[in-house]
């Protein structure tokens, strides 16, 4: 029975998998006592979509999985512990959620301490923002030889397209909060490719308050800004400031009739943003499953699996703001589309 | 006795038969690339658009055999195409979801390493298209089952309708090419009646009229005439001799 | 009783000459091209009008099932409360769904008024038109399909009767039908072409058996008795039609004739003392009357068509092949170091890397044009002494053996072996059909018989390579050798039929080339055959055999498609020759003609180059190259040989002008072989159109050189001679 599935799994696969043939597999994956896989899974802050969606996925499969959970509630401590003790259960694989739990279980690519990390056990990691400039691996193509994992950003280009194709892109304004990497990171990016395509942007960093930190009051005002500077669309980098003041800033922004673009799906389900497009993190979890899987049943190693975003995006539309900007999708993206 | 121009006639008929026959199939094998490839971008966009539908579902996260509008879209297009026998939707592992097959299980395996199948198998045609989820990963399939018999009363028709007006079309053709060929031959053949009606004469008493026949005829008329001549007095002779030798015998036994 | 001498003056009958002959085979051609076409176009109409009855309900079905796709869509939009006149990026999303269907020529998207707010499609602008028969007839139906003019209309209603939120329409071309019959026009004129042809060849056989044949020996016995000589053939059947009841009419007279004489020559016998009267009678009739028994050869008689068939049958066998050739080669092509045994010997010698694939594919070619011009010398002696019909069956042998040992063949190695015998056979035969049609009649008539000899040849091209290719098409490269073989069998039945053995006694039909090669001194000869037979060869095969096969299969041409390019080759090359015969019957322009072939290859080879600048579309481009390279090729073949004379008038005298002939027709088979390994290098080296245009410039340099050298030579060394253009 376990054979058969093997052997489809293969063939689905296709002529590489094979190549990689079944023996190597024996020694790669030890089975636990009850001929099940032992998956050692270490997340940042409990069980979330992403995991379920690995757990889904395996129990979907037919594929015994024993799951041993350990969850670092945020704290970097508990997860070196938590390696030790993976250290000493040899499980047939290491699952970890979020860019921290990855960096402290399996090292940087090129800092690894074998006393510190995870070194031999094969890993799979899950919701790595960026994990080349993390130093997590050295490049997309070139994963660990015990460790790969997903990505789950959309890249900023196939952001773009989609605004274009949305319609009406000539101007882009971002507002955005300069104390954060990621999103001044983001920012730049958009910079550059929006610059490339001949997209003219405009960014303008929050102000800070006296504090230091971000002043909260100046979002209206700078996507009114925005909007005299004749912008066409909000983009909304992924920034933690700006996911708490989402209600101002998307709000804001539909009633001067600007449309509002974002990478997360928060922007737009739970507030007035009107597209988003997203890797959903079940999606995720379950491409981070199929992974394993392919470890698991020894029809690939680590090594030989690129690090890789979904195929397919998750294009989310307001509703009502679309309604409210009277800018409905066009045509052919409605069938794409999912309305919340 | 077959005329000269039925002969020419019968091989030219041959020659006409196998270039229209030619021509006839060349229609038949065009009708039927044309309406094959009709076939294959219907079934296959009737796949692909079923597969859109699910892959859609798939994109929210919902497994495919948990997919409820997955029988409505099925169903749906099953009404709009009479040609369609069946719909089948499987898994990855071959499992049918929705709707019954008797398709081997070979088969789906088959379906799901390869990209898209357009074939027969036992006189049936499928279709089929596969169902990736959002990695890229192969989940299952969809597979449209067509009638064969469509196709087969199709051909007949063709068929039929194109065999009458090839063999009708010879043998008209037949017909004009023998008129065609007894007109040309008819000088021909009105010289050689008439030399065999001379030839025919010679040798006969005062059959060649003065003038009548070619220097051949005239000649060969003569050449008999003496010869017979001759004969009638070697026959002469022969007869004084047989008499001198009687009268010799009776003089003998006198 | 005197043999029959083998060589008397071709007897033309009087009942029947050759303007008769002519006549009836003209007249009964025209009335089959006729029939053909007629019958062709009928059965086209027939098919047309089925098909378009069979893809209406077809496109019914298609139009709905694309209506409910963009119905689906439609209906989304506006279920999620989209207005109708808010929808953007429609005609993007209609225009996403055009290539689902060939035959689509609109999609339309109108309100509820049943005015278009989108169409697109090639002819999205009728859709004004059509809609309102579409939308009127719609009337409480969701869905209706019906005929508007030339377009075939689906209207779909979006929301309730009686209250439509929208209109779909689908418009399909109801022309299609007509544009998919138009398609295969050039494949039925194809196969018209072929139909005439072997038509033509098969009359003019039967012609000649049944009546020509029949008429000339009537004629002879005629004319035989008029020397005094009558005809005794064996007693036989009541003839089967009018000629054969002439001859059996004739026979009877013969017979008469014999059995008197002998009556009366047995009856002399009997008598002891003939008359002295009678004896000087009988005697008298002896004189004037001889016998002469024909032992029942009266297939004996020469004719050109017993050899023409045969010929014709084998030379279509080779040419079967002639389109690809060379893309079978690389089909079974592998680098010969993976080739067990022999890619070690190769290995060994230092081929390994040297034999580059492009250059073994063109390796069939080149083996089988250098065999025959090997083997064509030989197979002329050998025609002397063992005769035509003799040599005919033997080198059927090879030939048969080779083409269906090229049908099984393993790798493109093995493969040069077969085509090495088929090319022996080839050369065999050829040289046989060329002996016995040598040996044919005498002066005006023997020249005919030479054009017989290339008729037979050039329609067997024709025919040939169109057909090959449709089978290659059908069955596939290996079976259409297989049937190549049985073509070899079938032309041997007949030749074993129908030609006479004939041995050649006459040294001037079979030139000792060894003693001729003398003529090679005068260096104007040298230069037509260098700068002018080579170079043409050069670019018959390197471009024409070698590289049309692959670089059309390159850019996608279909393998029939392929076959009538070579077809279109053959035709032209034909009217070329006529025309060049023609013009320099007329004008004597010798030297200009085989210029203008030479210049007009350059120009036609250039062709190709075109197509990448996109100012000429590409299916019309490869015919027009390759039509002008067959009436290039064709304009210059008659004046080359015709230029002999004038050229070396010295030569022509001491040694004959058909020793000459066979010099040039020998040594230009340097260039057939040189063809495909420059052709193989340059593709190498260029790419194909750089390479064709490359054998184009070699065809228009060698031209020029040739006539720059020719009228330099002349007017320096043979300021005397006349002749010269």
């Amino acid at each position: 029975m376990r054979a058969d599935r093997r052997q489809i799994l293969q063939g689905l696969l296709g002529a590489s998998a094979l190549a990689a043939g079944l023996s190597p597999a024996v020694g790669r994956a030890q089975r636990g006592e009850d001929d099940s896989y032992r998956i050692f899974m270490i997340t940042w802050r409990g069980w979330e979509d992403g995991s379920q969606g690995f757990e889904d996925y395996l129990t979907r499969r037919d594929i015994p999985v024993e799951l041993i959970i350990r969850d670092a509630a945020r704290d970097r401590a508990n997860i070196e512990a938590f390696v030790q003790e993976a250290k000493e259960l040899q499980p047939d694989l290491v699952y970890t959620w979020g860019t921290t739990t990855a960096l402290t279980t399996f090292g940087r690519w090129d800092q690894v301490d074998p006393e510190l990390h995870i070194t031999e056990i094969p890993g799979v990691f899950n919701i790595v923002s960026t994990p080349v400039e993390s130093g997590l691996i050295r490049g997309y193509d070139e994963p660990r030889p015990n460790l790969t994992g997903t990505l789950y950003l959309v890249p900023v280009e196939t952001q773009l397209r989609t605004i274009e194709s949305y319609g009406n892109l000539g101007r882009i304004g971002m507002v955005f909060n300069e104390l954060e990497s990621n999103s001044r990171l983001t920012v730049e990016r958009v910079q550059l490719v929006a610059t490339e395509q001949g997209i003219e942007t405009i960014a303008t960093p929050v102000p800070l308050l006296a504090n230091g930190t971000p002043d909260a009051s100046a979002i209206p005002d700078l996507v009114a800004d925005l909007a005299d500077q004749q912008a066409d669309w909000l983009y909304i980098p992924p920034d933690s400031f700006l996911n708490v003041n989402r209600d101002s800033l998307t709000g804001i922004a539909t009633e001067l009739g600007l449309p509002s673009f974002a990478g997360a799906e928060n922007f737009i389900r739970d507030a007035r943003g009107l597209v988003g497009l997203v890797s959903r993190y079940y999606n995720v979890g379950q491409y981070a499953a199929y992974l394993a899987e392919r470890i698991l049943t020894g029809s690939a190693t680590p090594g030989e699996i690129p690090v890789r975003n979904l195929e397919r995006f998750s294009l989310l539309v307001n509703r009502q703001t679309a309604q409210s900007l009277s800018f409905y999708p066009p045509l052919s993206m409605l069938s794409l589309a999912e309305f919340v | 006795m077959i005329p000269l121009s039925l002969r020419l006639s019968l091989v030219i008929a041959l020659v006409l038969l196998l270039a229209v026959l030619a021509t006839s199939t060349l229609n038949v094998l065009k009708f039927q690339q044309v309406m094959e490839e009709f076939e294959e971008s219907r079934y296959s966009f009737v796949a692909r658009d079923i597969a859109n539908v699910l892959e859609q579902s798939l994109n929210l996260g919902l497994p495919l055999d948990q997919i409820d509008n997955a029988q409505q879209a099925i169903e749906r297009q099953l009404v709009l195409d009479p040609g369609i026998a069946s719909i089948v939707l499987f898994d990855v592992e071959g499992d049918v979801l929705f709707q019954a097959s008797r398709l081997p299980e070979e088969r789906t395996r088959s379906i799901l390493v390869g990209d898209q199948w357009t074939g027969d198998l036992d006189g049936e045609f499928f279709t089929s298209t596969q169902i990736e989820n959002n990695f890229g990963q192969v989940v299952g399939g969809i597979l449209v089952r067509h009638s064969a018999i469509v196709r087969a009363q199709r051909n007949e028709t063709i068929i039929r309708v194109l065999s009458v007006a090839a063999l009708g079309a010879a043998a008209v053709g037949i017909l004009i090419v023998w008129f065609g060929s007894s007109q040309l031959l008819k000088p021909l053949r009105r010289r050689l009646a008439k030399t065999t009606r001379i030839l025919d004469k010679i040798g006969r008493a005062n059959a060649l009229a003065a003038g009548e026949g070619s220097r051949f005829e005239t000649l060969a008329n003569s050449v008999l005439s003496d010869l017979r001549q001759a004969e009638r007095e070697v026959d002469a002779a022969c007869a004084d001799a047989a008499g001198a030798g009687e009268r010799a015998e009776a003089r003998d036994a006198k | 009783m005197n043999a029959p001498d083998n060589r008397e003056p071709e007897l033309r009958s009087t009942t029947f000459d050759s303007r008769s002959e002519r006549r009836v085979t003209g007249g009964l051609l025209a009335l089959v091209l006729v029939v053909l076409v007629g019958s062709a176009l009928w059965v086209s109409q027939q098919a047309l009008t089925i098909f378009n009855d069979m893809l209406l309900p077809q496109f019914d079905q298609d139009g709905e099932i694309i209506a409910e796709r963009l119905a689906v869509e439609i209906d989304r939009a506006l279920s999620l409360g989209i207005p109708l006149d808010e929808l953007r990026g429609t005609e993007d999303f209609l225009e996403s769904y055009l290539d689902q269907h060939s035959a689509l020529i609109y999609l339309a998207l109108a309100d509820s008024n049943g005015d278009i707010l989108a169409a697109v499609g090639p002819n999205a602008g009728l859709v004004a038109e059509t809609s309102q028969a579409g939308l009127g007839a719609i009337g409480d139906n969701r869905l209706v399909s019906l005929s508007v003019d030339q377009v075939r209309e689906t209207a779909l209603r979006i929301g309730s009767a009686q209250d439509p939120a929208a209109f779909i329409l689908v418009g399909l071309n109801k022309q299609f039908a007509q544009s998919q019959i138009s398609d295969m026009r050039w494949d039925i004129v194809v196969v018209l072409v072929v139909s005439l042809l072997v038509a033509l060849e098969v009359l003019v056989f039967l012609i000649d058996r049944t009546i020509v044949t029949p008429l000339r020996l009537i004629d002879r016995i005629k004319q035989r008795a008029l020397h005094g000589e009558w005809t005794v053939r064996p007693r036989r059947r009541e003839a089967s039609d009018e000629i054969g009841a002439t001859l059996s009419t004739i026979d009877r007279l013969g017979h008469e004739v014999s059995d008197t004489l002998l009556r009366i020559d047995r009856k002399l016998a009997r008598l002891t003392r003939v008359p002295p009267a009678i004896a000087e009678r009988v005697d008298g009739l002896h004189r004037r009357v001889r016998l002469y028994v024909d032992e029942g050869q009266d297939n004996a008689l020469q004719s050109r068509a017993n050899a023409r068939l045969p010929l014709f049958l084998f030379v279509f066998a080779e040419e079967l092949s002639r389109s690809f050739l060379p893309l079978y080669a690389e089909q079974i092509y592998r680098p010969i170091v993976d080739v067990p045994y022999l890619g070690a010997i190769a290995s060994a010698l230092g081929l390994g890397n040297t034999l580059s694939a492009e250059i073994v594919i063109g390796l069939p070619i080149i083996v089988f044009m250098a065999a025959v011009a090997i083997a064509t010398p030989f197979g002329g002696a050998w025609v002397s002494r063992f005769g035509s019909r003799t040599m005919f069956l033997v080198g059927a042998i090879p030939a048969a053996v080779g083409y269906l040992g090229t049908a099984f063949a393993v790798s493109t190695y093995d493969m040069l072996f077969w085509r090495l015998l088929s090319a022996i056979g080839y050369a065999l035969i050829t040289i046989a059909c060329q002996g016995y049609l040598a040996n044919i009649g005498s002066g005006s008539g023997r020249a005919r018989n030479m054009a017989v000899y290339v008729a037979a040849v050039t329609t067997a091209v024709i025919c040939g390579s169109a057909i090959g290719a449709v089978l290659a098409d059908r069955f596939g490269f290996r079976a259409t050798f297989v049937i190549s073989a049985g073509f070899v069998v079938l032309a041997s039945t007949l030749a074993s039929r129908y030609m006479r053995q004939y041995q050649a006694t006459r040294v001037s039909a079979q030139p000792r080339i060894h003693t001729q090669f003398r003529a090679l001194a005068n260096p104007r000869f040298l230069a037509l055959i260098i700068f002018a037979a080579i170079p043409a060869k050069i670019a018959l095969t390197g471009f024409l055999f070698f590289m049309i096969p692959l670089f059309l299969n390159s850019i996608d041409f279909t393998q029939p498609a392929i076959g009538r390019m070579i077809m279109i080759y053959g035709i032209l090359m034909l009217v070329g020759t006529q025309l060049g015969a023609r013009i320099h019957d007329r004008s004597g322009y010798g030297l200009a003609l085989i210029a203008v072939g030479g210049l007009l290859t350059g120009i036609a080879l250039a062709g190709p180059g075109l197509i990448d600048s996109g100012m000429i579309d590409l299916d019309l481009m490869i015919p027009i190259t390759i039509g002008l390279f067959g009436l290039a090729q064709g304009v210059a073949s008659a004046p080359m040989l015709a230029i002999i004379p004038h050229i070396c008038p010295a030569e022509t005298k001491n040694f004959g002008l058909t020793s000459l002939v066979a010099l040039l027709r020998l040594t230009e088979r340097i260039g057939s072989v040189v063809g495909p390994f420059l052709a193989a290098f340059l593709v190498v080296g260029l790419g194909y159109v750089a390479a064709i245009a490359t054998i184009g410039i070699i065809s228009a340099a060698t031209a020029v050189i040739f006539v720059v050298v020719t009228v330099a030579l002349s007017t320096r060394k043979l300021p005397d001679t006349k002749e010269v253009d």
